[in-house]
């Protein structure tokens, strides 16, 4: 199921804008220099949030909303076709994770050490765990068309990244990464705990929501 | 044994579209709804296929995976009908028999996007996902309709085919094709129930008169069906 709905989104494209936009802002704040590994890893988690998102909604509109029906009679109905694109939207997102981590410590001349990596790509899936969860909220059948996806998905982000900014799970971590000195390692662990609640609990409403809207 | 029971449906707070289904469908038999467009007919396949939810009541005894044959086919689907039909088959965990293609004459190219399909062909590409796998839950909406004389005949030999190899079969249907199978129990929906039709004799009539006409004739006692000619 997972190959089938992956499948189908490469071949409409529209998966293409979000990638793009998080190529290039993640490649203007390591274009000239970042400076030491953590705040880049920080900034590039907090920008990885909305897009992980926009990516989700894009793969969860991604199916013609009658071919909709044929997949959930054929997957046996909404749960276990929820379960598939939260799949997709794992492996999607893991690849942005995975090059927002590994490339800069590639790319740059800083020593980046095992730990700073091993931060980053937790801060990383963080986001993207919590982006996902903003995407099947904001997509349908929850949100019937793509447009007021996006605006919530907007709207939500920049509440949670511009107002709110120290709120965990996302902001709290990059801040736990933009403070100088060792970062606390229970504190990051509270963090991940917290983002896979609100990911699953996310997940669990556009279930429960969900299944009465088709 | 699939048993619809119970089954109410209103969407938001507008009126109930079906007001108490219940229903039994063995396997290996064939049961044809009839009625008006916008009657409930579709939704009520939509929950026996598991794809809406309903109101009130329930369906049980329902497979993992339905075969769903939605009334239009969609014609804008990106991946090539090869492509769709493998993943179809692998979603399933059932090989699908892809030469029911060429039995229902499908004249286009299998590995061009099923968009640039001709509709009857990407219809035939529909009818070859919904009936590869043998056996199992067919829930078929209106799949007569838009396929031409040929291919009409080929599918009411599907239909028969699949009831005979164990399926369970639930059709909506304003040909009265459906009506002429073979063992086919035929109910009419109207006012969101079913009520189910003893004689199955049918005929169709041309008629050529006012569109008042034809709704009063609608009303008439025995017609199970009226449809417009453009």
């Amino acid at each position: 199921m997972i190959r089938y709905l992956l499948a189908d989104l490469f071949k409409s494209q529209r998966w293409l804008p979000p990638v793009f936009v998080y190529l290039a802002m993640t490649g203007v704040l390591y274009g000239g220099d970042p400076g030491t590994p953590l705040p880049p890893y920080g900034v590039s988690a907090m920008v990885l949030f909305p897009l992980a998102a926009w990516l989700t909604v894009v793969l969860v509109n991604n199916e013609d909303p009658v071919q909709r029906h044929v997949t959930l009679a054929a997957v046996g109905g909404w749960r276990r076709l929820l379960g598939g694109l939260v799949g997709a939207a794992f492996v999607l997102n893991g690849a942005l994770v995975l090059l927002a981590t590994l490339v800069p410590a590639v790319i740059h001349h800083h020593p980046y050490a095992l730990s700073d990596v091993a931060l980053g790509f937790t801060a990383h899936v963080i986001s993207a765990v919590t982006g996902i969860g903003l995407g099947v909220l904001c997509a349908r059948p929850l949100i019937p068309t793509t447009g007021w996806s996006l605006v919530a998905v907007v709207a939500v982000s920049l509440v949670l990244l511009a107002v709110a900014n120290r709120l965990p799970p996302v902001g709290a971590m990059a801040h736990l990464l933009f403070d100088s000195g060792p970062v606390p390692l229970v504190s990051v662990a509270v963090q991940v705990v917290i983002a896979a609640v609100v990911g699953a609990a996310c997940v669990v409403v556009a279930y429960r929501v969900g299944r009465r809207r088709f | 044994m699939i048993t619809v029971d119970g089954v109410w449906k209103r969407y938001g707070r507008g009126p109930m579209v079906l007001t108490g289904i219940d229903t039994a469908l063995a396997p290996g038999s064939v049961t044809a709804v009839l009625g008006e467009n916008g009657c409930g007919k579709s939704t009520l396949l939509r929950i026996a296929a598991g794809i809406t939810v309903p109101t009130r009541g329930a369906v049980r005894g329902r497979p993992g995976s339905v075969s769903y044959l939605p009334e239009r086919f969609p014609d804008q689907l990106r991946l090539s009908a090869r492509a769709y039909l493998r993943h179809f088959a692998r979603v399933r965990r059932l090989p699908t028999r892809v030469e029911l293609l060429d039995r229902l004459g499908f004249a286009g190219d299998l590995d061009q996007p099923m968009s640039e399909l001709s509709k009857g062909n990407a219809q035939k590409v529909g009818l070859t996902q919904t009936f590869g796998p043998v056996g199992g839950f067919l829930v078929l909406d209106e799949p007569w309709a838009g396929l031409d004389v040929a291919a009409r005949a080929i599918l009411s030999d599907l239909v028969r085919e699949a009831a005979e190899a164990g399926a369970t079969v639930l059709v909506t249907d304003h040909t009265g094709a459906a009506a002429k199978l073979p063992g086919a129990t035929v109910y009419r929906m109207t006012e969101g129930q079913l009520r189910p039709v003893e004689d199955v004799g049918l005929v169709e009539v041309v008629v050529t008169c006012t569109s008042e006409a034809a709704d009063q004739m609608a009303k008439l006692p025995g017609v199970q069906s009226v449809r417009r000619m453009p």
